[in-house]
């Protein structure tokens, strides 16, 4: 459960922050990506890229991403992987205390 | 923050200790030197327990955590002399147990687990490939779908466990991208598998190692672990648990070897001085001390938030890192410590020298874990 202090962000507030991650580290200057683009499938992310976008979602959001929930079913493109933060955080709520 | 172990996790250090002193110790010199590998020593590390530690109870597994794995493999280095025969158990472990338990489907798992668990299934895991070297996204293996399966194609090696492995994990490429890998389930006996002869190796010779060849091998669609496309995504969590069980022995081999230089060093005598009141030998002893220390710290760290927190990547590359260097350095300076007497194979130093050369190559190599850490940090 979501407490107070850190109030659960609305799916919208998760994509743009996904989407401004994106183009702040992974993104080649003038590309854009949709919601729903396929992040995993060509050239927009490479094998240490989806590393570090499973990293920014888990410190940003404070979940805890289970290695069986690390699969393309959850990080495929913004809109699956703002859907996989909303469960997450409705399941167990905040909870990455990591120093 | 807590830097004790529990109590159960002393224990099971304990006894991994004892098991290794009684069982692992016997035949390793002939073993070494005839390069073979010991299904008795397999089977009671089985019988103990080891294969199974991070299997699940329902599957006839120990249930334990990452954390207390560390424990316990790390009292196995401590107290064992066959260094390879417990990296191959903790490939078997981290590699094969690992993704199927966190990524296999529930028929995958009632097939394979209580096997793998006791021992009479070992496991193995072919991704490397003669011209990609680690890299999960440079595969030249393919899987192509046929007939409501999958045909895979290509070439695997420096495979651990390979000439004695009942089944393997495949990884192959079935797209572009990241989401273009897929691990595959593939037993020894699947037609068009072909396991290649025994590569003969400078250290960890009690562990078996192949290329695996696949000629038209057609697997069916239920092969697939974790879903199409997960493949580079699965393989990175596999690495992160296996740099961190195959390393932990590596801090019980520089524990022990410490303890052994620091008696050497007391005991041995130039003229009527012990050798360990020159500066020359004391520093060395320290900077050993030091360098354990230090990789051990990052170890538990690493696997503490594993355990808690489901992912640990820059962690565990850390840890790998630092680890696999101290390791390799501890055993130059043991061998340099007992001068020439280290050089002999009575000794057994050489060997331990042997074995770790071994540490900074596999799971990835040191420039590959540094490539991990800078890119994780928006470099390179």
């Amino acid at each position: 459960m979501a407490t107070d202090a850190h109030p659960t962000p609305e799916t919208s507030e998760i994509e743009g922050r996904i989407v401004e991650f994106l183009h702040r580290e992974l993104l080649e200057p003038g590309v854009t990506i949709g919601r729903d683009a396929d992040l995993l499938s060509g050239e927009v992310i490479d094998s240490i890229g989806i590393l570090r976008l499973a990293t920014f979602v888990g410190e940003e959001f404070r979940i805890v991403i289970q290695p069986a929930d690390f699969v393309v079913e959850n990080f495929r493109s913004v809109a699956v992987i703002a859907g996989y933060v909303v469960r997450a955080l409705a399941a167990h709520g905040p909870g990455d205390t990591r120093p | 923050m807590e830097f004790e172990w529990t109590a159960d996790q002393l224990r099971l250090r304990r006894g991994a200790v004892e098991f290794a002193r009684a069982r692992l110790v016997e035949g390793v010199a002939g073993r070494d030197r005839e390069g073979t590998f010991s299904r008795e020593a397999w089977q009671a590390c089985a019988e103990f327990g080891l294969q199974g530690l991070l299997v699940p109870a329902e599957w006839n597994g120990g249930g334990q955590d990452l954390l207390s794995a560390v424990a316990v493999f790390e009292g196995l280095g401590y107290g064992a002399r066959d260094n390879g025969l417990v990296f191959s158990v903790a490939a078997h472990a981290a590699s094969c147990e690992g993704p199927l338990c966190a990524f296999g489907s529930e028929a995958q798992k009632r097939e394979w687990l209580p096997g793998l668990a006791e021992g009479s299934v070992i496991g193995a895991t072919a991704i490397t490939e003669p011209d990609s070297g680690s890299s999960a996204l440079s595969l030249a293996t393919t899987a192509v779908p046929h007939d409501d399966g999958w045909r895979l194609q290509g070439s695997k090696t420096f495979v651990t466990n390979g000439p004695v492995a009942d089944l393997f994990i495949i990884y192959a490429r079935t797209g572009p991208g990241v989401g273009g890998v897929t691990a595959f389930l593939v037993p020894r006996h699947t037609s068009g598998l072909v396991v290649g002869a025994p590569i003969e190796k400078m250290g960890l010779r009690t562990s078996p190692m192949s290329q695996v060849f696949l000629e038209d091998c057609w697997v069916p669609a239920s092969a697939v672990v974790g879903g199409v496309g997960s493949g580079a995504l699965i393989f990175s969590q596999v690495m992160e648990a296996e740099r961190l069980l195959v390393m932990a022995p590596a801090i019980g081999v520089m524990q022990r070897l410490l303890e052994r230089c620091v008696a050497h060093a007391r005991q041995r005598k130039v003229g009527s001085v012990p050798i360990g009141k020159h500066q020359a030998i004391a520093h060395r002893l320290a900077d050993m001390d030091v360098q354990l220390e230090a990789a051990r710290l990052l170890l538990y760290r690493a696997a503490w938030q594993r355990a808690r927190h489901g992912t640990a990547t820059r962690e565990s590359a850390m840890a790998k890192l630092a680890v696999s260097e101290a390791y390799v350095e501890t055993c130059r300076s043991a061998v340099q410590i007992f001068g020439t007497y280290g050089y002999t194979v009575e000794y057994e130093l050489e060997r331990e020298l042997r074995d770790a050369l071994a540490a900074t190559l596999y799971v990835g190599t040191s420039e590959i874990q540094r490539n991990l850490i800078a890119g994780l940090r928006g470099l390179g």
